[in-house]
């Protein structure tokens, strides 16, 4: 069986001839270079399967040995372990940030130092024996962990990651560096526009590979600025959802369907034409517009009754508003609950003069603006000192 | 470090403080009048939390100036006493037309007895453009983060 070999980059090859005669006892191959440029040779020829560096070397230190051999596709999985003499837990603590393996402090102690050393070489090889990838990772569902959680976990670690999502039989790729999004990929769909649409994917399911990627960087947009924006995606699809037919239920052009106002909706009718019934969610899907565009269009199609639910047992065109309004009288008749009722009575009007949904939300708004006008001119407007991204990172903790 | 305010009125001390405990991270004070607990949303964000408790002997409170300076407010009552609610009605009626503070009037009933209506698990019900009701557990953490959901709810519509 062949030997595991070692490369050692040290300028000074004495500090550590105890550890190369310890590890060739062990059964290793080791050689040493005495600067970083001859190691990067020596990788291609010799070909380590473990590289040890000390931190500070002259022209190129080892952090920049190390970036060197994570960015060529040949080496970025190479085991890298770091030795040198930090004095402080800071300097440690950023070297132990950086995408190595381990870090020894010397003086090295040779006995735990060829340990742990051919730990992480076993390690290695049981995971190539299992046919596991080289990169650690998690994964999970994104009804338990969605984008914005992914990030900003991903952020507070500093990590280097892929980050695949897979949903309505889609795959999409956000790409990571040091915490930072830099790119973002999904089927045609390109950096911000990609990550748009996975921000608001809420089933199905995410892996985090942490390992080097080659990625270009693609968008210059802050992290908090794409989260505080995938927030309000998520809000705002929420709020949608929550007025129209569940995703999954097959929509329909009604028979006497208007015809479109503009082109947008004409892409909506040609999805559906000819009598065709999809679910909704294959409809947002299919639409090469935005999402969220999509779906404001549909509502508009949906409450002109231009578009209909396709009636099954489970769900009716409009039956959920004047269900809740029917049930809610019914919990509240079934208790004796005086003082309650008579808060009720004010806003619940009978359920036949209920009025549809659309119809009582312009309502609705109509009444709150009129009021907040009122309410500027009596200088009662109370001013809101939280903002709505803010409001919105409250609303996403409250949810977990 | 920014801190929203948010106060939690109830004519029960006991029940009050239990559904403060349920939300906070933290219960730092509790007193029969007055209990305050943190919730951390994240290194930028907390929630103070103010449980105040209305009854006849409890110590007079400024509500002109609590209704200025608060995020929005939960008023607990409970479902199975409901003279309770006539204790703490006046308060509504205050914060809601003089300060248009966002309240959600929350009945407590013990988790038995909870309906099993969807429509009391999600979100509560909108009853004006400032108020909603919602039936909650004190002491079941799920069912009080869901009345506070409801509260943040309504005032991210009326941030729009």
């Amino acid at each position: 069986m062949d030997r595991k070999r070692i490369l050692i980059n040290e300028k000074e090859p004495h500090e550590v001839g105890d550890l190369r005669k310890a590890l060739v006892a062990t059964g290793y191959d080791v050689r040493i270079a005495e600067s970083s440029a001859q190691t990067l040779e020596l990788i291609e020829g010799f070909k380590p399967n473990l590289l040890i560096s000390e931190v500070r070397m002259p022209v190129m230190d080892g952090p920049h040995l190390l970036q060197e051999v994570r960015n060529r596709p040949a080496t970025q999985a190479l085991l890298f372990v770091m030795i040198g003499k930090l004095r402080t837990v800071e300097e440690r603590v950023n070297i132990l940030k950086l995408p190595i393996d381990d870090y020894l402090q010397k003086p090295l102690d040779i006995d735990e130092a060829v340990v742990r050393i051919d730990n992480l070489i076993k390690e290695i090889e049981l995971l190539s024996a299992s046919s596991q990838p080289r990169w650690r990772g998690f994964n999970g569902h994104l009804s338990e962990m969605n984008l914005v959680d992914l990030l900003q976990t991903i952020e507070v670690g500093k990590k280097t990651c892929v980050l695949k999502l897979r949903a309505h039989g889609k795959e999409g790729q956000v790409f990571v560096t040091e915490g930072q999004v830099i790119d973002a990929e999904l089927g045609g769909l390109q950096a911000r526009q990609a990550l748009l649409r996975m921000f608001t994917w809420s089933d199905g399911t995410f892996q985090v590979e942490l390992r080097p990627h080659e990625r270009t960087r693609m968008l210059t947009i802050a992290n908090r600025d794409l989260i505080s924006e995938g927030l309000t995606r998520q809000h705002r699809w929420r709020q949608l959802t929550a007025q129209l037919p569940p995703l999954h239920a097959q929509v329909m052009l009604a028979p006497a369907a208007a015809p479109p106002a503009n082109e947008e909706e004409q892409a909506l009718y040609n999805l559906l034409e000819n009598g065709a019934a999809k679910r909704l969610l294959e409809l947002v899907e299919e639409n090469p517009a935005d999402d969220l565009r999509t779906l404001t269009v549909f509502k508009k199609l949906y409450d002109r009754g231009a578009i209909q639910a396709v009636q099954t047992a489970s769900t009716n065109k409009n039956g959920e508003s004047t269900q809740w309004l029917k049930r809610l009288q019914e919990e509240v008749q079934t208790r004796s609950a005086a003082p309650v009722d008579a808060l009720f009575k004010a806003v619940i009007r009978p359920v036949e003069q209920a009025p549809q949904p659309h119809e009582r939300r312009r309502a609705d708004r109509r009444q709150q603006a009129g009021r907040r006008q009122d309410d500027r001119r009596s200088g009662l407007l109370r001013k809101l000192y939280l903002n709505k991204s803010e409001l919105l990172m409250i609303r996403e903790k409250l949810s977990h | 470090m920014r801190i929203g305010e948010i106060v939690i009125i109830g004519s029960n001390a006991n029940e009050k403080q239990r559904f403060l405990a349920a939300l906070s991270d933290d219960l730092a004070l509790t007193t029969p009048d007055f209990s305050f607990g943190r919730l951390t949303i994240n290194n930028q964000l907390l929630l103070h939390l103010y449980g105040i408790t209305v009854h006849p002997d409890a110590k007079p409170l400024s509500w002109d100036l609590l209704g200025a300076k608060m995020l929005g407010c939960i008023v607990l009552f409970s479902w199975q006493d409901l003279a309770s609610f006539e204790r703490v009605k006046p308060v509504i009626d205050h914060l809601t037309t003089s300060f248009r503070t966002a309240v959600v009037v929350a009945a407590h009933l013990n988790h038995e007895n909870m309906p099993d209506s969807e429509l009391f698990h999600n979100g509560g019900i909108a009853l004006t453009p400032e108020g909603k009701f919602a039936f909650c557990d004190v002491d079941n953490v799920e069912s009080a983060r869901r009345v506070l959901l409801s509260l943040i709810d309504l005032l991210i519509d009326r941030s729009d």
